[in-house]
């Protein structure tokens, strides 16, 4: 309910900035119909309003690395918390609307969290682990 | 991969929204593995126009997945193309599959250019469409393409046990110092090549005149042949080899192609075989 109560007034926002199809003549639809995907939404570059994602992010703790990405999602984003990268648990992601999976970036041998194939939380995969990631799972996204 | 991205790409809804993502060109001399890894027959250019997403100031460091048979399934896309000194032109530098999005540039945000900024925001919005939609193909398989780039090595590579999971004992014999003769021989029949422990040539579907394995016409033709006593134990063994579906009668299987045509693609990755999109999968422009 919480979450509600702050979710419409952004969501009305998002809509309003959201391009209309030239001559639909129909009526703008009610606060209480589906949110507008952040995808769908238009932001102005350079404001200070943030999208109304919730994002989990699962990197090194205390990592300088960790606190870089951190900062910044956290500028743009309405939700942002942390997981540790190498107990990321994929039940983890309930209630998020992304996860960041991020290491280093660069190390051919970091360690994988273990994902199952059923796993459907949209995710991004970062550097060269995140390609790893990717390969254990099949995907078209990994190396080689 | 290093510090950037080809400009192509660059009318994708992800460089469009939330932020519209406007980077600083450069052109760069083309990297010497893109010439040497090029299977067409045009000549790449001198300079490419890319453009920066981070600034590590490294040539690698960051990771690229391979170009061939990345979108043969609908559940892919290239969102950039990844300027790399190891792979082939076209190597994909961020990539989506089902719900992963594989950001391959190593660098956090505060070593992003701008650009590079907007872009990685918009990425994670425009993943966010795709939660619940897991992949629809597993890669199990190398694209056909992966012949041809593979028989252009059998003189630079010298272990030929290399190659004993590529091309026949018989084909590497009749071929021994000729690997344009077994480029030629896979690019004159690209479209009937399959895995069968090794990449061959479809000489069942050729005999029968279709001319690819890949369409949904073939799969069209081969049911209808189920209706032809000649050929009916053919495009049953056919049918088996394309599909994962095992339909007792010629009605049946046109009932389902029927039912699933809008929906059914082939991926060489995924197994050389045709596949259906669950209904409401795809969105309204085949995503």
């Amino acid at each position: 309910m919480t979450f509600w109560l702050a979710f419409v007034p952004a969501v009305f926002v998002g809509c309003k900035k959201k391009e209309q199809p030239q001559g639909s003549g129909q009526k703008a639809p009610p606060e209480t119909t589906r949110p507008v995907p952040a995808a769908d939404r238009v932001y102005q570059a350079d404001t200070a309003e943030k999208i109304n994602l919730r994002v989990l992010y699962a990197g090194v703790p205390n990592s300088e690395r960790a606190k870089d990405f951190v900062d910044f999602l956290a500028k743009h984003f309405e939700q942002v918390e942390t997981a540790g990268y190498n107990a990321f648990k994929q039940e983890q992601s309930s209630g998020f609307d992304v996860v960041i999976l991020d290491y280093d970036g660069v190390d051919f041998n970091a360690p994988r969290p273990n994902i199952s194939r059923e796993y459907s939380r949209a995710t991004i995969t970062m550097g060269v682990p995140g390609a790893f990631i990717c390969s254990s799972l099949s995907l078209k996204t990994g190396y080689l | 991969m290093g510090d950037a991205a080809h400009a192509e790409l660059l009318d994708h809804e992800v460089y469009q929204k939330p932020f519209k993502v406007q980077p600083d060109f450069e052109f760069w001399d083309t990297p010497a593995n893109y010439r040497d890894r090029h299977l067409g027959d045009d000549k790449l250019p001198d300079k490419m126009k890319v453009w920066r997403v981070q600034n590590t100031g490294k040539t690698s460091g960051s990771v690229v997945a391979r170009s061939y048979g990345f979108t043969d399934s609908p559940d892919a896309e290239v969102l950039a193309l990844g300027f790399n000194h190891g792979k082939e032109y076209g190597a994909v530098g961020v990539g989506r599959h089902g719900n992963f999005l594989q950001w391959g540039y190593s660098a956090p945000p505060s070593k992003m250019t701008d650009a590079g900024k907007k872009f990685f925001v918009n990425c994670i919005c425009y993943i966010q469409r795709f939660d619940g939609k897991g992949p629809l193909v597993r890669s199990n398989s190398s694209h056909r393409l992966n012949a041809l780039r593979l028989a252009a090595l059998i003189n630079r590579i010298k272990d030929k046990e290399f190659f004993s999971g590529s091309f026949s004992s018989d084909l590497m014999g009749k071929y021994e110092g000729d690997p344009n003769g077994l480029v030629q021989y896979y690019k004159s029949d690209f479209e009937l090549i399959y895995r069968d422990k090794v990449y061959c040539i479809d000489s069942e579907l050729k005999a029968l005149g279709i001319n690819s394995n890949r369409t949904v016409d073939a799969l069209q033709r081969l049911i209808g042949l189920l209706q032809d006593q000649t050929h009916a134990d053919t495009a049953r063994g056919l049918l088996a080899r394309y599909t994962n579906e095992s339909f007792a009668s010629a009605e049946q299987w046109q009932q389902w192609l029927t039912a699933n045509r809008d929906r059914i693609f082939f991926s060489d990755v995924g197994g050389y075989k045709f596949f259906v999109a669950p209904k409401g999968y795809l969105l309204p422009d085949g995503r």
